[in-house]
């Protein structure tokens, strides 16, 4: 496999990993999510319980109150993007996701 | 969104800066991502602005790293029109936005084919 190859069916497996645990094994509940950004994203802030419901509602196109693969992704593109940001202006920190108070949630993507 | 320009290049800065502090302890997520942007870097530095693919760039990159996409010559206009879809600002270039947006889409795509072949 090659690179890319690699690092795509990594995101899959890692949403797998949270998301068989509870319920639909093929989505993210609140709790898996939850669990899924403390252990993935340890920088992360805040994660109390109702920040964590907000996120997942953001992204929570379908109302469905759990976060599916697309809904995921489309929450992961913004967050790798940033942190393409920080790594090309040479910034001095960490490359931790940003905490959602300063990425502007995106709620639509134009995929294509 | 619009992506400030770069002060300098730095290629492969994800996985070989050390000098970031707690490298070592980046999660299975965060070096995915690590990776994603890691070989964008490869494939857009070697021509023309560093920080974005050419048609030619892209056309190596998915030649190299998606060696199924391109199976015969019928498949040249694929790339075409894939460079056409993915330059969403209309600058001939594709940059790491317009590129991290094609490779969500991808991954969704085969997350689909997962299961429609069975669950592992």
């Amino acid at each position: 496999m090659t690179d890319l190859e690699n690092a795509m069916e990594k995101l899959i497996n890692i949403f797998h990993q949270y998301s068989v645990r509870v319920g639909d094994f093929d989505k993210l509940s609140l709790s898996e999510f939850s669990k899924l950004v403390k252990e993935q994203f340890p920088t992360w802030k805040p994660t109390d319980p109702e920040s964590m419901k907000i996120v997942l509602q953001s992204f929570d196109e379908n109302k469905d109150r759990e976060m599916d693969f697309e809904e995921f992704m489309k929450m992961l593109v913004p967050n790798i993007f940033m942190r393409a940001i920080i790594i090309t202006e040479n910034l001095p920190i960490h490359p931790c996701l940003i905490s959602p108070d300063e990425v502007p949630l995106q709620t639509s993507q134009n995929f294509k | 969104m619009s992506l400030p320009a770069p002060t300098h290049h730095q290629p492969n800065l994800f996985l070989e800066g050390r000098e970031f502090k707690g490298i070592d302890k980046m999660s299975e997520l965060e070096m995915a991502m690590g990776m994603l942007i890691d070989v964008f870097d490869r494939y857009s530095s070697t021509e023309g602005n560093k920080d974005t693919l050419t048609k030619a760039e892209l056309k190596t990159l998915i030649e190299k790293e998606f060696p199924n996409f391109v199976k015969n010559s019928k498949d040249k206009d694929a790339v075409d029109k894939l460079f056409k879809n993915l330059d969403d600002n209309g600058d001939s270039q594709v940059d790491f936005n317009e590129f991290i947006i094609f490779v969500a889409a991808l991954t969704c795509a085969c997350h689909k084919i997962c299961h429609e072949k069975g669950p592992k």
